[in-house]
Parts: structure tokens; C-alpha cells; sequence
């Protein structure tokens, strides 16, 4: 049972990092790999804030979140400059850039060392210390960015978006100044990141750099295409596919000797097929 | 497709992936998990080992898991009062998929005891084997912080050690001024460096320079070019294969004749004809009837951290078989209590080792040479 809410608790944490992801992707067409930067961030935030000063978690995620956004502003002013494919790697700069200063900051993430012995999250006295609680939390908390996020692409705000997607100059025509929209989900969404990196902190008591790498990014980018690109509901199921399908192949028997090698090209294999024959992802309303 | 089939279709999967899990996970899988034992008449005791078999340290993970089974063979399986079985899971060195591996061993598996490999891993599953109550040795841990908590132990030598020697062998040599080359994403090269600079602020011992390279890096010529002139006696190279090799190759091509050593490092590597000569320190020595044993069964030599899974497994059974009276397997507790205060044990690493009471076995760092191609210990 406790794996069962183990693999729970890591769809809920990913379903958030795709729905984030999914405004800027899939809703405003900017392909971003730097999420797990974000994600990194609230992790890191949460984890030195609470293991140095022994904050609270619901207000070290809050503080995460506004670090996150304040970054995320920076950042997004600078990748506003670029468009398509310059975009995209412009992103990839900056994932690189953020995923070196964990490594390189000893003094305040421990480098590759990480930082262990981070606490569980407490609420008046209550603390989720059992896996049980810490689930119906990080559901409680994707429930919230759900809702949120399809208020936010079914508002006139979210319309904007999606003609920015398909049109940019075509808005702009309209009198929509693009810039503050595009960058204005960004940091939305980096915000959301932050909360999935303040759970996963919490929740696996211990973060490395290894965590937040780009590699983490293209993951959560695979979650919300295979998912499909522009669903709220597809970034979600995006997120359970992808955290369960290795779990399943763990039970398939595979030859002891070869058995976690051959485990990774079933995976490989599966996603391939799954992009041929469904290249709009699962309930994708947008193709990239 | 209309909007609410598409809704539809998404809950049956999820329900169908749920609960093929589920009943993969009652039954033991398809064709039966990655396990190594048999079940026979007596009680059997699950040991779980969560290890690197995919990634970047694959291969020390190989050779830690071929060591364990290796163990697992040499068991005097007639007058043991129970049945061992091995399940190992791949956890690729990264500690997310390391808290799903150490759940499921626990959670679906029942294991009775657990191992992991590195720092990384093993300080996720010290918190989940804890609240468990599952005993849990890391057999590849730099990381003391892996050893927190009642049920949770080290078997590995502490940087701390390897440091210390390290910094003293520099001293008898009158070697006074070293430049590090460290990989800066690698919690090994991290802890040994900042131990050796921990154990060098009161010596004589100058760190003219500090070049931490990035795994994955092949032209290391900037940052040669900018150390060749400092006037090194030693290069000290805190790096992983294929790094290792790369840097001393280009050294050598940057006409630097200075020699290179390394706390451990050196046995990352199977090009050891490019360190002829050259000493080095090395986490405690597996005894040479290991390698030979080791050797014999796979043909190849045990890797760095092998003799420590061998050993780990060891420690286990002796406490379960202390522990236990042979009709009911014994609970973590009792087999956590004789893990905690193991001694005299003779094993891979040496004889007379016992577990501290900081939860670390005491093993000691040694000096070593490459000699022949082939590493010779110089001092025990």
C-alpha cells in the first residue's frame, strides 16, 4: 500500500509540474525546457529554509514561490526576446545556468552533496508524517492548481494566450501588448513549478542537483505531449502514464542479469509507440 | 472522439494501470521478480538491495550487485536457520526513483532488511527504512548523514579517513604543493575534497589551484594550460572514468611530467598502465582472497565498493541467524539490534571489524600503488 501512495504522491507532484508547464507550452506556444529550474528552486528555497531556520513549510513554500516568481520575471524578460526554436534554447540556458548554481553554491545547497533530513510539512500541530496524509496534501494542492489553472485558460486572459499561440502578430494588431501576457504566464508558471519542488522537498526529505537537471525538463515536457499539449486534464494523465508505466515494467520478469536495462528500452519503446500512433498525446488539442 | 469519451477513456486507463500494478504487485509479476533464492522449508528472510544497474555508475553498481550475489552463493546454506532471498531493483543512482525502489521493497517485496549504493540514495531510504523499521546498511555511502537514525548503517570508509591519510602520506613525502581537478556534479569527489581541505588547514600543504570540470567534459586544455605553471609537485585527480584517463592523457600531452595521484579514483579506472607508478589512496582494501574469489567467478576484477556489498550481505545474515530462532523470521527490531553491535566480524575488508556507534564500520584507508598495471597495497 505504501508503494501504491508512494506512486501517488509522485503523479500528484508531476500532474502539478505538467499542468505549469502546460500554460506556457500548450496554451501560449512557447516550447520552455526550464522548468526543472523552477522546480529546483522551490525545492532548494523550501528544503535550506526549513532545515536552517526551522520555518514552517506552508510559509518557506510561499517564500519559495515568490523567489521562484521574482527569478522567473528575470528570466522570461530575457527569453521574451527570442521566438521558436531561439526560444527553446534560450530556456535551455537558462535550466543549465540555474542547475550549475545548485551545484556550485556549497555553501548554501551543499553542491552535489545535497541536503538531507528535510522535515515533513506541519499545520497546527498536525504534521504529514505518514505517507497517507502527505498524499491527500499534494492532492489537496493539485486539486488547487487544477481549478486554478482552468480558470486561468477558460478566462479572457487564457483566450489571449491561446491566440498568441496561433497568431501572435495577429493579437498584437488587436492592441494586446503580448509581452506582458507571455510573461505573465511564465511567472505563473514557474510559481506552480515551485510549489511541485517545495512537496517533492518535503515529501522525499532529501534534494541533489541530479533532481533538477534538463534531462528533468524534457521529462515534464514528455509528460504534458504525451499527455497532450493544451489539456488541463491531458497534463494530469500525462503524469500518471508516465510515473506508472516504469512501475509496471518493475514486475514484468525480465532476466535478472538484464533485467534494469531492458526495463529502460521497454519504456523507450512504449513512448515511441505511443508517439507514432498518437502524436497528439492522449487528449492533446495542440500539436507542437 | 468527444470530450467526455476522451475523459472516459483517461479514468479506465488509469484505473486498468492501477490496477495491473496491483495485482503485478500481489502475484510477484509476470514471470516472476528479479530475485536471487529459493524458498524451501524453512522461514524465509527477503533482503532488499536498491543499487545503480542503468546510469552513469552502472558499473560499480554491477559489480557491487555481483558481489552480493557472490555472497549469497558462499552462504553455508545446510546449517543456516533460514532461506535468503536476494531482490534487487534498479535505482539509477537517483534519489526520487531510489524512494520508489526502497518503498516497493518494503511495501510490496516485505523485505526484512535493506541495502542501498551512495550517498544519494541512501539518505532517501535512511528516512523510509526508519519509518519502517526495517534495518538498512549502505554499502557505498561518503555521506555520514546516510547512517541517521536507529535503524539506519554505513559500511564504508568515511572520507574523514581517507583525507586524513591522504593529507599524511602527502607530509612523508614532503609533497607541499598539489592542484585539485574535481568534478563538481559528483557527491564523492565533493566529500573527499572537502575533507582533504578540512584535514589540510593546519599543515604546510598549499592548494595552489581548484579546477572542478563538469562529467561529460573531453578537452580539459584550458584548464591545464592554466595550472601548468603553478609548480606543482602532485596533481591530485578527484574524477570518475572516462575524466580520469582523459585528464592524465592531456597532461602528459601538455608536456606536464608532474605525477598525478587520488583518494580512490584510481580504481574507477581499467587503463591503470597510465598511473604506473603513481600512489594513491584507496578506501579500506579488499582482502586478496576476495579478488581472487571475485575474479574466478566473473572474470573480470571486483570493482571499487564490491568487497563492502559482499560484506554488507554477510553482516546481515549473521544478524538475522543471531537474531532469529529459526521458526519465525525475527523482527526488524531484533535484527536491528544485532546489526548495531556486530563485532569482530571478518569479512572481504579485513577481520575484527565492528560497527560503531555512530553506525559506521570501522574500516581503514589504505596506501596503494599501481605496480605492473595492477594496484599493490604499500602500507596496511
Amino acid at each position: 500500500m505504501e508503494y501504491l501512495i508512494h506512486i501517488a504522491i509522485l503523479i500528484s507532484i508531476y500532474g502539478i509540474l505538467g499542468l505549469s508547464l502546460n500554460l506556457v507550452v500548450g496554451f501560449t506556444g512557447l516550447l520552455s525546457v526550464t522548468q526543472a529550474a523552477f522546480y529546483g528552486i522551490g525545492a532548494y528555497v523550501t528544503a535550506i529554509l526549513l532545515t536552517s531556520t526551522g520555518m514552517n513549510f506552508f510559509l518557506a513554500m510561499l517564500l519559495g514561490i515568490v523567489i521562484t516568481a521574482i527569478i522567473s520575471l528575470a528570466i522570461g524578460f530575457v527569453l521574451s526576446k527570442f521566438k521558436d526554436d531561439y526560444y527553446a534554447l534560450g530556456s535551455f540556458g537558462f535550466n543549465v545556468i540555474i542547475y550549475s548554481i545548485f551545484l556550485n553554491w556549497q555553501s548554501l545547497t551543499r553542491g552535489p552533496l545535497g541536503i538531507p533530513g528535510i522535515p515533513r510539512p506541519s499545520l497546527f500541530g498536525f504534521t504529514f508524517s505518514e505517507n497517507i496524509w502527505f498524499l491527500v496534501l499534494s492532492v489537496v494542492i493539485l486539486g488547487t492548481i487544477y481549478f486554478l489553472c482552468r480558470f486561468i485558460t477558460t478566462s479572457s486572459f487564457g483566450r489571449v494566450l491561446k491566440a498568441i499561440r496561433e497568431d501572435e502578430e495577429a493579437i498584437s494588431v488587436f492592441g494586446y501588448r503580448t509581452l506582458w501576457y507571455k510573461l505573465a504566464i511564465f511567472v505563473i508558471s514557474a510559481g506552480m513549478a515551485a510549489v511541485a519542488g517545495s512537496l517533492f522537498a518535503s515529501y522525499i526529505t532529501f534534494i541533489d542537483p541530479s533532481s533538477f537537471t534538463l534531462t528533468e525538463s524534457i521529462f515534464i515536457l514528455a509528460v504534458i505531449i504525451l499527455g497532450g499539449l493544451a489539456n488541463n486534464k491531458g497534463a494530469v494523465l500525462g503524469a500518471v502514464c508516465l510515473i506508472l508505466l516504469p512501475e509496471i515494467l518493475r514486475f514484468v520478469g525480465f532476466p535478472s542479469d538484464i533485467a534494469a536495462q531492458m526495463r529502460q528500452v521497454t519504456y523507450g519503446v512504449i513512448l515511441i509507440l505511443l508517439m507514432l500512433y498518437r502524436p497528439q498525446g492522449l487528449v492533446g488539442e495542440y500539436r507542437l | 472522439m468527444t470530450k467526455t469519451t476522451r475523459i472516459m477513456l483517461g479514468v479506465i486507463g488509469i484505473v486498468i494501470l492501477a490496477s495491473i500494478i496491483g495485482i503485478l504487485a500481489k502475484s510477484g509479476g509476470l514471470l516472476g521478480v528479479s530475485h536471487v533464492g529459493q524458498t524451501g522449508s524453512k522461514p524465509t528472510v527477503i533482503i532488499g538491495v536498491t543499487l545503480p544497474l542503468t546510469g552513469d555508475v552502472a558499473m560499480l553498481g554491477q559489480s557491487n550487485k555481483n558481489a552480493i550475489e557472490l555472497a549469497y552463493s558462499q552462504l553455508d546454506k545446510t546449517n543456516l536457520k533460514y532461506d535468503y532471498k536476494l531482490v534487487f531493483e534498479d535505482d539509477g543512482f537517483k534519489p526520487s526513483i531510489g524512494a520508489t525502489t526502497a518503498n516497493k521493497l518494503i511495501s510490496v517485496d516485505k523485505v526484512d532488511a535493506l541495502i542501498s549504493f551512495g550517498s544519494p540514495v541512501g539518505n532517501v531510504v535512511s528516512p523510509i527504512a526508519e519509518a519502517a523499521g526495517v534495518p538498512h546498511i549502505n554499502d557505498f555511502a561518503s555521506d555520514p548523514h546516510v547512517a541517521t537514525g536507529q535503524y539506519n548503517y554505513v559500511d564504508y570508509t568515511p572520507a574523514s579517513e581517507d583525507a586524513k591519510l591522504f593529507v599524511q602520506e602527502l607530509q612523508r613525502r614532503g609533497i607541499n604543493k598539489i592542484v585539485f581537478f574535481g568534478q563538481q556534479d559528483n557527491p564523492g569527489s565533493a566529500a573527499l575534497i572537502n575533507a582533504f581541505l578540512d584535514g589540510v588547514k593546519l599543515t604546510n600543504i598549499q592548494v595552489l589551484s581548484t579546477q572542478m570540470i563538469v562529467t561529460g567534459t573531453r578537452d580539459f586544455r584550458t584548464e591545464i594550460s592554466k595550472v601548468k605553471n603553478l609548480g606543482a609537485n602532485l596533481y591530485v585527480l578527484e574524477l570518475s572514468s572516462p575524466e580520469l584517463e582523459t585528464v592524465t592523457k592531456q597532461l602528459r600531452t601538455a608536456g606536464v611530467k608532474t605525477p598525478v595521484s587520488t583518494m580512490e579514483t584510481f580504481e574507477f579506472s581499467d587503463q591503470l598502465s597510465l598511473f604506473e607508478g603513481m600512489w594513491y589512496v584507496n578506501c579500506a582494501d579488499a582482502a586478496q582472497w576476495f579478488v581472487d574469489l571475485y575474479t574466478k567467478t566473473y572474470g573480470t576484477a571486483p570493482k571499487f565498493g564490491a568487497a563492502n556489498g559482499y560484506d554488507t550481505l554477510n553482516m546481515i545474515v549473521q544478524s538475522v541467524e543471531k537474531a532469529g530462532d529459526g521458526i519465525t523470521v525475527p523482527k526488524g527490531t531484533e535484527i536491528n539490534a544485532r546489526i548495531g553491535s556486530i563485532k569482530g566480524f571478518d569479512g572481504a575488508l579485513g577481520t575484527g571489524m565492528s560497527m560503531g556507534s555512530d553506525h559506521l564500520v570501522a574500516s581503514k584507508a589504505v596506501v596503494r600503488m599501481i605496480k605492473n598495471g595492477v594496484p599493490v597495497t604499500i602500507t596496511p
